[in-house]
């Protein structure tokens, strides 16, 4: 086996590096695909689906799928495709924007609170605490039914969600540079406030945070999908995964396939996001590894 | 021990109050008059007598710092109020679906520890074998496939196919075990998948990391079975960071229940807030809510405290 390999060696040098390339990269270039694959579908939504997801037509109920229906039709007798990526569009918007206003907001507080000290400190730890303490689900739903279940809201109200953890671990990982040496540096060349943490304390905290990001990416599909199953996601007429497997259930005995379709894309998404912020923090944070 | 015990508790009891405070005020910034509530909504145009009668019967017109310290004197002796639709107890209510969630919850967190501690110290020994891929793969499917894939799909195989078990709804004790048993099962598996994953592969990365350390090699060196270096040194000294996680797993346990409860229409305290929600019941939602926390709280609270009771090397002063 080693003697083969190496009399090939010579000619299969490209091979070999692109072995291991692959190797070293699937796991994050396979998730990333399926991501992108989804982003895709989501982007080109309204060119890739041959119907509008709204158009209910009673003759296609429960049809299965066919060439004028690829995966089949609902219990209206809307196109499945169709639902699925104006959908896709729904789950990762909410995602995208709730995940990176809480990681900005999160970031913003958690590093101030580090930096500044005192009752700042005291103040936005304690009610990040505090936030911790409900339930998530709990919150989301307390607040989305007195504010209406808007796709504004319900991106804020995700948004609320992620901002401890993000505010905690910008706070700790602060806490650890703030007294390194070359903050100090900084400080002694005549850097201000503002200055430092920009420039200094930032770039230092920034993997711990990306690899929080990438993974709370995924949860929020999750939640979101979730808080759609129960009904208090983003309003119809937006056709949303989560929407369409709550409503689906309910005529299982006449059709599963409007059930599983939404069903197999949830979970496809939520593994390639999961599955992509575990290759992301094994890439930035070697220290975790395996965790 | 008793210093830090009485400090643990005094912070959840602060951070209780906070959140308390939080869900009253929550509630009354909030658009939705309580009085409109109980007079039937804009629909039935309340005259504004009725709706000041009804205000000053619930105190609503009194000074919302009044308000907020009368609530909280109440809730500090047990009194949850009333339900604005019902007009019952609230405590009476909620005692019950208590009960009927933690049926649910209960179940499922022992066997989450049970099946995930033996997965994860499984799949820690198969590491490096064919197997290692598989079992290291399961969780991360186990939590990317939410419950409201799984519970529909269990009801379609079990009671829609297979007509084995209900697909939905509770039976009391007392309309026998076999009943009790039969609308248990689904609802708890459907429940179960999520933190089993978490927990077999938090159990999986701390038995890992222990594998590597030097008392292991020694118990290898003088003769034991790895099963038995696993069972009396591994996991002795691998299970506190599991222990965290499932404290912490409560917390998504709700979460799971929320759509649990609300795909099998069993009747604990999700689906009773589900409904105070619809009907924009207010002590009902502040109580649930509130109970919710408590929960969370003190499983967190329990789980720090028994750090010390299992580990006899952390001491806390």
């Amino acid at each position: 086996m080693l003697s083969s390999t190496r009399a090939s060696s010579t000619v299969n040098v490209p091979a070999r590096r692109l072995a291991r390339f692959r190797r070293r990269h699937l796991r994050l270039a396979a998730p990333a695909t399926v991501v992108a694959l989804i982003a895709g579908l989501a982007l080109f939504a309204p060119w890739v689906s041959p119907y509008s997801p709204e158009s209910i037509d009673p003759t296609v109920r429960f049809a299965p799928p066919s060439h004028t229906h690829v995966l089949g039709a609902d219990e209206f007798g809307r196109d499945i495709l169709s639902e699925l990526a104006f959908g896709a569009r729904i789950s990762l918007l909410v995602s995208a924007a709730s995940a990176s206003l809480a990681g900005v907001v999160g970031t913003a507080l958690g590093t101030i609170a580090a930096f500044s000290g005192g009752p700042m400190e005291l103040l936005i730890m304690r009610i990040a605490d505090a936030l911790l303490c409900f339930p998530p689900i709990l919150l989301a739903i307390f607040v989305i039914t007195f504010l209406g279940s808007s796709l504004l809201n319900v991106i804020l109200v995700i948004a609320l969600l992620y901002v401890p953890p993000f505010a905690r671990l910008a706070h700790s990982s602060t806490l650890t540079v703030r007294e390194a040496e070359y903050v100090t540096a900084s400080r002694v060349a005549g850097s201000g406030g503002t200055r430092i943490l920009r420039r200094d304390i930032l770039p230092n905290i920034m993997a711990p945070l990306f690899v929080q990001l990438s993974l709370a990416l995924g949860h929020i599909i999750l939640l979101e999908s979730g808080l759609s199953f129960l009904g208090l996601g983003p309003p119809p007429p937006v056709p949303s995964w989560g929407r369409m497997i709550g409503q689906s259930s309910r005529f299982m005995s006449l059709g599963v396939l409007p059930v599983v379709w939404p069903a197999v894309m949830v979970s496809t998404t939520i593994l390639a996001f999961n599955l992509l912020g575990d290759a992301v923090r094994d890439a930035l944070d070697p220290r975790l590894r395996g965790a | 021990m008793t210093s830090y015990l009485a400090r643990r508790i005094g912070i959840a009891a602060l951070l209780l109050w906070l959140v308390a405070t939080v869900i009253f005020f929550s509630i009354y910034l909030l658009p939705g008059d309580p009085a409109f509530i109980i007079l039937g909504g804009l629909e039935a145009h309340p005259t504004d007598e009725a709706l000041q009668a009804v205000r000053s019967q619930l105190g609503l017109d009194r000074p919302l710092v009044v308000q907020y310290a009368s609530w909280l004197s109440h809730l500090t002796r047990g009194d949850l109020g009333r339900s604005l639709i019902t007009g019952r107890p609230v405590r009476r209510d909620l005692s019950i679906r208590f009960l009927r969630t933690a049926d649910l919850m209960v179940p499922s967190i022992s066997i989450a520890a049970i099946l995930g501690v033996t997965g994860g110290l499984l799949a820690a020994r198969a590491r490096g074998t064919i197997l290692d891929p598989l079992l290291s793969a399961l969780p991360l499917l186990g939590f990317s496939v939410p419950v409201f894939v799984v519970a529909p799909i269990l009801v379609y195989l079990f009671s829609i196919s297979l007509h084995l078990l209900p697909s939905s709804g509770y039976a009391d004790w007392s309309d026998g075990a076999a009943q009790f048993a039969s609308h248990l099962v689904l609802p708890v598996a459907a429940l179960v998948a999520a933190p089993t994953a978490t927990t077999m592969r938090m159990t999986r990365s701390s038995a890992l990391e222990q594998l590597s350390l030097d008392y292991v090699r020694t118990a290898r060196g003088k003769g034991l079975s790895s099963a038995r270096v696993m069972r009396r040194h591994v996991l002795r000294n691998a299970v506190l960071p599991v222990l965290t996680v499932l404290g912490l797993q409560i917390g998504g346990m709700f979460a799971g229940s929320v759509i649990t409860e609300s795909v099998f229409n069993w009747p604990g305290m999700n689906l009773f807030l589900l409904q105070a929600i619809s009907q924009r019941d207010y002590p009902v939602i502040q109580s649930v809510v509130l109970l919710a926390s408590v929960v969370f709280v003190a499983v967190n609270l329990l789980v720090d405290v028994s750090y010390a009771v299992l580990d006899p090397r952390i001491k806390y002063s």
